[in-house]
């Protein structure tokens, strides 16, 4: 039976639309899926599912668009669709042509249905030498999970769908700081075993592993483990799962790959999926419980607070609407200090400070711990033809911070902190990283120059509305510096300081010597 | 009447209390949380750079201060 569908530049309208996956397919090729009681939204008589991020941004040509419930042989819509202003004809493809589907993450990655069976085998290969490394090498008891686990047990194959493998481990540990520490020794073996390893949190991390053709695959490796009367496993699942439900381990083929997997795979499926598990649904995606996503955050993710806010910021449209030229701050600073001197610039993000203060005749070294911004600030820094190196400091990771301060307390001269809105950015538990990166790098006689929005902002309409800010108390802020041993040279309290489009903010601007 | 609406302003500010009570302990509950994190890479600096530092080992410690 058809739906009534439409298809425009903000999305998929449709109307009585049946509770079942549909696929978007531009040129042929499975781009998207969604359901529409979980996805849309109502919209008079129609209900309008929105385009997703991704999509959305590069949503601008003609294609050939199809609509169409995932089981069965209907089609909802099938036409010819101008997007945006460009007449040229749209393709969701990466830089070798291969098509694109968006993962159940968000992101537009090559999916499995577009590999060849040599590729997927390769692929599984790799993932079970990583495996193998993780039993034999790390004494981990390593298994299947995820999407990986689901089509070993459904067909034997990858899911079409799925764009990456998965394995875990099951710790034996069951406090926070030992699974850790056990997280932390397997990235350290790995990589002292030559794997290219990085860490997505403090129980989860990514092996690079190479692949005959060159390329290379992204393996994750999550941490599982039983804490308290909940069994965890890392992005955010938390439920009831006994030990004796997982080991001892069975066997299972994956693209014809043996791995390990849990013993009750009906079971460990249910609590990873839900019990719908068995029915394929290429829209599906988590739907965690907030409490469940705060604890795994704060055992976890501690040092990656709001970086997912600011990652997608720096891919997204909005990021165009951010001054090209300098802030009146970085001016106000250049007017302070020497020309010639160093300054390192914390929260740089699009870099249009850190370049401007470069071609003043300043050595700047520009950092930001979202991997997006300092990709922005290394192209701005090579279009203006101007030394800038970009670096990836994180005041929430005290190994990190404690480590690039200490670098830098070393290197001669004198070198000035400069951060403008991180201590906005910064969620509270972050600024005494930010005090210590400050008073150590500061011990060389350089200044910290800071400029935040006040308390008397919270509340005021923004220019960008959906960051998440702190603002913080002028008098806390002075407390702090004092606590950590600095002194405030120079403050500076008020409007006009700031303005940006209709925004006028109440800011504070200090400079503060450590010594 | 008097002690009714005395009664009730008083469990008014009970339940404001437990409120800010219970605001308290989740700010301190996730600062706990996140101590494992933050303890832990602390652990990893000490590690690293404690053994080479107490064997008076400077080449070591040279080479472990660069590793980091």
């Amino acid at each position: 039976m058809g739906v009534p569908t439409r298809v425009t530049d903000v999305g998929i309208f449709l109307v009585d639309a049946p509770d079942t996956p549909v696929d978007v397919r531009f040129e042929g090729d499975r781009l998207w899926s969604f359901n529409p009681a979980r996805d849309g939204n109502p919209e008079g008589p129609e209900l309008l599912v929105t385009w997703p991020t991704a999509i959305k941004e590069r949503l601008d040509g003609i294609a050939q668009v199809t609509v169409e419930p995932h089981e069965g042989n209907d089609t909802w819509f099938d036409d010819e669709v101008a997007f945006g202003t460009s007449t040229e004809s749209l393709a969701f493809v990466d830089n070798l042509g291969h098509p694109l589907t968006l993962d159940k993450g968000g992101r537009l990655q090559r999916t499995f249905d577009r590999m060849d069976a040599a590729s997927l085998t390769e692929l599984t290969t790799a993932s079970r030498r990583v495996l193998d490394d993780l039993v034999e090498k790390c004494g981990l008891d390593a298994y299947l999970s995820y999407g990986g686990l689901l089509g070993a047990v459904r067909t034997g194959k990858m899911i079409g769908h799925d764009s990456d493998v998965d394995l875990a481990w099951l710790s034996a540990e069951t406090h926070p700081f030992d699974i850790i520490r056990e997280s932390r020794r397997a990235e350290k073996q790995m990589r002292d075993l030559g794997w290219r390893v990085v860490r997505m949190s403090a129980a989860n991390f990514k092996v690079w592993a190479p692949l005959p053709n060159g390329k290379r695959a992204g393996v994750d490796v999550f941490g599982s483990f039983h804490i308290g009367e909940h069994f965890h496993l890392t992005g955010s699942l938390r439920g009831k799962l006994a030990r004796e439900q997982i080991l001892p381990f069975g066997q299972i083929e994956l693209e014809g790959v043996e791995f390990p997997a849990p013993r009750d795979l009906d079971g460990f499926l249910t609590y990873t999926y839900g019990p719908g598990w068995r029915v394929p649904d290429p829209a599906f995606h988590f739907d965690h419980p907030e409490e469940n996503k705060q604890i795994m955050s704060h055992w976890w993710r501690g040092s990656r607070s709001r970086l997912w806010h600011w990652s997608e910021f720096y891919t997204s449209g909005p990021v165009k609407d951010v001054p090209t030229g300098p802030s009146a701050f970085a001016e106000w600073v250049a007017g302070r200090i020497a020309r010639e001197s160093r300054i390192v610039e914390l929260g740089s993000g699009t870099g249009r400070d850190a370049v401007w203060l470069a071609k003043q005749g300043f050595a700047v070294t520009a950092s930001d711990y979202s991997g997006a911004a300092r990709r922005i600030t290394a192209r701005r820094a090579r279009k203006a033809r101007v030394k800038v190196p970009v670096k990836g400091f994180n005041l929430e990771a005290p190994y990190n911070y404690l480590t690039a301060a200490a670098k830098l307390a070393h290197e001669p001269g004198v070198k000035h902190v400069y951060a403008r809105g991180m201590i906005d950015a910064l969620a509270p538990s972050g600024r005494d990283g930010l005090w210590r990166f400050s008073s150590m790098v500061g011990r060389s006689g350089g200044h910290t120059f800071l400029e935040f929005r006040t308390r008397k902002s919270r509340g005021e309409r923004k220019f960008f509305a959906a960051h998440p800010r702190t603002h913080a108390r002028v008098n806390v802020i002075e407390a702090e510096i004092a606590a950590a041993g600095g002194m405030i040279v120079e403050k500076v309290v008020g409007r006009d300081l700031a303005p940006l489009g209709s925004e006028n903010p109440h800011m504070c601007r200090m400079e503060v010597s450590w010594r | 009447m008097r002690k009714k609406l005395k009664r009730l302003l008083g469990a008014v500010s009970s339940v404001e209390q437990l409120r800010r009570d219970v605001d308290q302990l989740q700010v301190a509950m996730e600062e706990s949380r996140r101590l494992n994190e933050r303890l832990s890479d602390v652990l990893d600096v000490m590690v690293e750079l404690l053994v080479p530092a107490v064997d008076r080992d400077e080449e070591r410690l040279a080479e472990s201060l660069k590793r980091l």
